[in-house]
């Protein structure tokens, strides 16, 4: 009993010592972005030797005036919340046919959503379709885009959740005269919440971060997302560490809010995604 | 009951879905088979054979991509999930910081790519940068090297970067894999007098294999696809020593190459499926077996 004690306790410190290489660099990085350029640029983990409210403030206002904070927040926001939904909507939907049904088409529907979690989408050709539908450049398609990415994993999350819908349920609607439309929404999808809510949650994550997209739909500083403003924003300012740094912890904040709050949806989700893929 | 159950489960729920697929991965995929056998740049396609291929797979600036792929793919891969492993083990038996450390081990998961790639420009600052003063500091100042500017290192170094911000992921999977083993095979294997080392090889692995086999494939796939982390570091820098497929892509596309880049995506595309698709079917007909 003794010995596993002290065994317990090494394992806490060797725990404790392994968080530092999350921590340390995280601490870095919100400590340097309160310095002045020169204090940032010794890139050092100490306090600022002058600790002032009004450096931090000047350092976060010209991040917002020179880096196309507001406007990248605004865009970001838009794309992710309606990609999001575009989600939700096409992937409940599929994910509930395909768990009650087990015809050939939904065997193949199956494999096509696999698929779109396995191979990489061909992103340069769609350029290509895009233009025959007139939306280049236009959020449209990149919350299309972003929708289409996140419908295989989201897909197999329903599905899953759905074998814990009983299905005396759709029964039920069936003889009080119900449409299968009108079922789902009214009765299968209110079901649902616990799923939907991970889904939400892990695609807001996915999407507000994502960077490959918008860099390649979206290139004008302006009417991009916040990860291509903040990579465009250290283009510019590459030696001044704290507003580099300034915008990081800005561009980290809102899923770091977000990961504290739900944190256990959103590990558990992303675990049982991954499972079921 | 056949008949009702039809008419509510309609095929019809399928159609957003699947307009999203055609759009975005069907017709962009079939298209890309032409595409990348012209010198196509959104005005015009001419038709010039197997030119991009010869010239992806001949100038040395781009077959390197193919080699820095698979040395990303296969570093990333290996130590994420052996991490991964060990950090769930850590993190599941009960500790008291347990919780803690599972939040902080999954926080870079969840951080943007831009956001890591900027912080780990500033810990792999050649000079003095956080890594090479603590390198420093322990005497080895003399060995610090440039992690991200020395051209046959760079690869490694962004892997690393890679790894930092991925291992948590293995973990949260391989431990959802380690919650589902019942108690009851650890009980019977301590009263067989199972040493730790015993059940790790008997109970552990072979009851996690599943989410092992999980955790392996969404890396590979993840590795084999890189761009951002790549791009947000090095831009494939310096010269063309880390670039990779995915970078290469996204060179050739900004720089008015569509016919190129299309090319570079489509070795891509089949790249990944000959790889993956296989190991997938292997690795779950083993499942099966077990």
């Amino acid at each position: 009993m003794k010995s596993s004690q002290k065994n317990s306790i090494g394992l806490e410190i060797i725990g404790l010592l392994l968080s530092l290489i999350v921590l340390i660099p995280v601490y870095f990085v919100v400590v340097n972005s309160f310095k002045t350029v020169n204090d940032a640029a010794d890139m050092l983990l100490t306090w600022p030797h002058k600790f002032q409210l009004s450096q931090i403030i000047a350092n976060y206002k010209q991040v917002f005036v020179d880096g196309n904070i507001i406007s990248a927040l605004i865009n970001s926001t838009i794309i992710t919340t309606c990609a999001v939904a575009v989600i939700i909507f096409a992937s409940a939907m599929a994910g509930y046919v395909l768990q009650r049904k087990s015809g050939k088409l939904s065997t193949f529907f199956s494999f096509i959503v696999l698929s779109g979690l396995i191979v990489p989408p061909a992103i340069v050709p769609t350029f290509w379709v895009l233009k025959l539908l007139h939306l280049n450049g236009t959020f449209l398609s990149v919350i299309l885009m972003q929708a289409a990415i996140g419908f295989s994993f989201s897909t197999l999350l329903y599905t899953a959740f759905c074998k814990t819908v009983s299905k005396e349920i759709d029964e039920a609607a069936f003889i009080d005269g119900c449409s299968g439309m009108k079922h789902f929404f009214k009765i299968i999808f209110p079901l649902l919440t616990p799923v939907t809510t991970t889904i939400g949650l892990i695609q807001c994550i996915i999407i507000w971060n994502d960077f490959t997209i918008p860099m390649y739909f979206l290139s004008s500083a302006s009417s991009t997302t916040l990860p291509v403003t903040v990579f465009m924003f250290f283009g510019k300012y590459v030696s001044s560490w704290n507003l580099v740094f300034a915008d990081v912890v800005l561009i980290a904040l809102p899923v770091t809010i977000l990961y504290l709050l739900a944190q256990r949806f959103i590990i558990e989700g992303m675990a049982a995604g991954a499972i079921k893929g | 009951m056949a008949k009702p159950t039809r008419s509510i489960y309609s095929y019809s729920f399928l159609i957003p879905g699947a307009i999203l697929f055609m759009i975005f991965f069907l017709i962009p995929t079939l298209i890309s088979f032409y595409f990348s056998l012209t010198d196509w740049n959104l005005i015009r396609a001419n038709f010039v054979g197997l030119d991009n291929f010869k010239y992806l797979l001949t100038n040395p600036d781009l077959n390197i991509g193919f080699k820095n792929t698979f040395i990303f793919t296969v570093l990333t891969t290996i130590l994420k999930v052996v991490f991964g492993l060990l950090l769930a083990l850590l993190v599941n038996r009960g500790l008291k910081f347990q919780n803690f450390l599972r939040t902080v081990f999954f926080f870079p998961v969840i951080l943007s790519t831009v956001a890591v790639g900027l912080m780990f420009s500033s810990l792999y600052y050649p000079t003095h940068g956080l890594i090479n003063s603590i390198l420093t500091w322990v005497g080895l100042g003399s060995i610090a090297p440039d992690w991200l500017g020395d051209i046959h290192l760079v690869i490694y170094s962004v892997s690393w970067v890679d790894i930092w911000k991925g291992a948590g992921f293995c973990m949260v999977i391989i431990l959802a894999g380690l919650q589902s083993v019942s108690k009851d095979y650890y009980e019977a294997a301590a009263v067989d007098g199972g040493n730790s080392f015993d059940v790790f090889k008997h109970i552990t692995i072979p009851m996690v294999r599943p989410a092992l086999f999980s955790a392996f494939i969404i890396c590979l796939i993840g590795g084999l696809r890189a761009f951002d982390i790549i791009w947000v570091t090095t831009k494939g820098g310096p010269g063309s020593a880390s670039e990779v497929i995915g970078s290469i892509v996204y060179r050739q596309f900004a720089d008015g190459y569509f016919g190129i880049a299309t090319a570079a995506g489509l070795l891509l595309f089949i790249l990944v499926s000959v790889i993956v698709f296989p190991t997938y079917l292997l690795l779950s007909r083993k499942e099966v077996e077990m």
